[in-house]
């Protein structure tokens, strides 16, 4: 499963091998944000 | 207070409006008048929701703090007694007798939008969000502001339970008592004020229980005994004029006024009815439990 990370600069979606630097590709901006899951997250509401 | 063996208590309504009943407990002890109180805010079962799945959420607020948010909704619960609680429940893990799910679906396509309780679509018409079945926008409840392109999907599923538990239970958001008020002005001392003296003393209950006015009539009276709240800053006052037997405020300790405020989720006086059914379950449990041990 490719690792994707969001740019906190540009947003654009950087797939991260490991070993590689953290750097998007677009901007070379180094903070990188995790996608959120497609899966459902439960919450008790208390 | 009597001291028959056997009393039988008294329960009289003076008020009861939508979300509010005043009444008034006697011939019974402070104990009683306090478990009925305890009851009606910690054991008087209502519908909450208690379990939210999100499928997708990207407004400003995170989804625990979601969540949290629509725990507190109060619902419709006049139907409470038809579930079970969850953990009582036949069934493995939830069923429609134990729970009630809730789908919200909104999403921004607008400047910005409100998701409110209105968008909280119940599986059960017994159980919706209070508020929303009235049609006014007053009383609907705001859950989260979306921006254009947010969205907010999610289910949320609905469980019985009871204030102690969790607050959000509670029906009850008020449940006070309190005990009747005896004021006795003493008129002979009071004669002995001057008139500048009595308005000082009459200024000097931060209720406002007594009135006096030097130009209709020389007395001064109790314009609301009810509103006495015990501070004792009358006779503070009287003391300080040098007439410590001006006023005797005594409790009345066998009667007991009753102000219960409800959030909705039930009517007031399926509250009270509610929590004296809750009382004597829990008396006949007691009762056969030491009968079985005793036999």
């Amino acid at each position: 499963m490719p690792c994707i990370y969001i740019c906190g600069e540009c947003g654009a979606e950087n797939e991260i091998k490991p070993k590689e630097p953290i750097k998007c590709k677009d901007c070379t901006y180094r903070i990188m944000y995790k996608k959120r899951t497609d899966r459902m997250i439960q919450f008790e509401a208390r | 207070m009597s001291h028959t063996l056997y009393r039988h208590p008294n329960l009289e309504i003076l008020e009861i409006k939508n979300d509010s009943i005043t009444f008034i407990l006697s011939n019974t002890d402070i104990s009683v008048a306090n478990a009925l109180r305890r009851v009606m805010i910690a054991e008087v079962p209502t519908m909450c929701i208690d379990l939210v799945e999100f499928e997708a959420n990207n407004s400003v607020l995170v989804d625990e703090f979601i969540a949290h948010r629509l725990g507190l909704i109060p619902l419709t619960s006049h139907k409470v007694d038809q579930f079970n609680y969850t953990r009582d429940c036949s069934c493995a893990e939830r069923c429609d007798n134990c729970s009630v799910e809730f789908k919200l679906n909104a999403r921004c396509n607008d400047h910005s939008y409100s998701v409110t309780s209105l968008d909280l679509l119940s599986q059960n018409d017994h159980v919706i969000p209070v508020g929303s079945s009235d049609g006014r926008p007053d009383t609907v409840i705001p859950i989260v502001k979306l921006h254009r392109g947010q969205e907010v999907k999610l289910r949320a599923i609905a469980k019985k339970g009871v204030g102690k538990e969790h607050a959000k239970w509670s029906p009850a958001c008020v449940a006070t008592y309190q005990f009747q008020p005896k004021i006795v002005i003493n008129q002979n001392r009071m004669d002995e004020l001057t008139d500048r003296q009595k308005e000082e003393w009459v200024q000097s209950c931060p209720a406002n229980v007594y009135q006096f006015n030097a130009h209709q009539r020389q007395q001064v009276t109790i314009e609301d005994q009810m509103r006495c709240m015990f501070c004792m800053e009358c006779k503070k006052k009287a003391d300080s004029l040098g007439k410590p037997d001006l006023v005797s405020i005594e409790q009345k300790t066998d009667k007991f006024i009753f102000n219960v405020e409800t959030n909705g989720s039930l009517k007031p006086e399926e509250v009270v009815l509610s929590a004296i059914q809750i009382i004597k379950r829990k008396l006949t449990d007691i009762q056969t439990q030491l009968q079985d041990t005793v036999n």
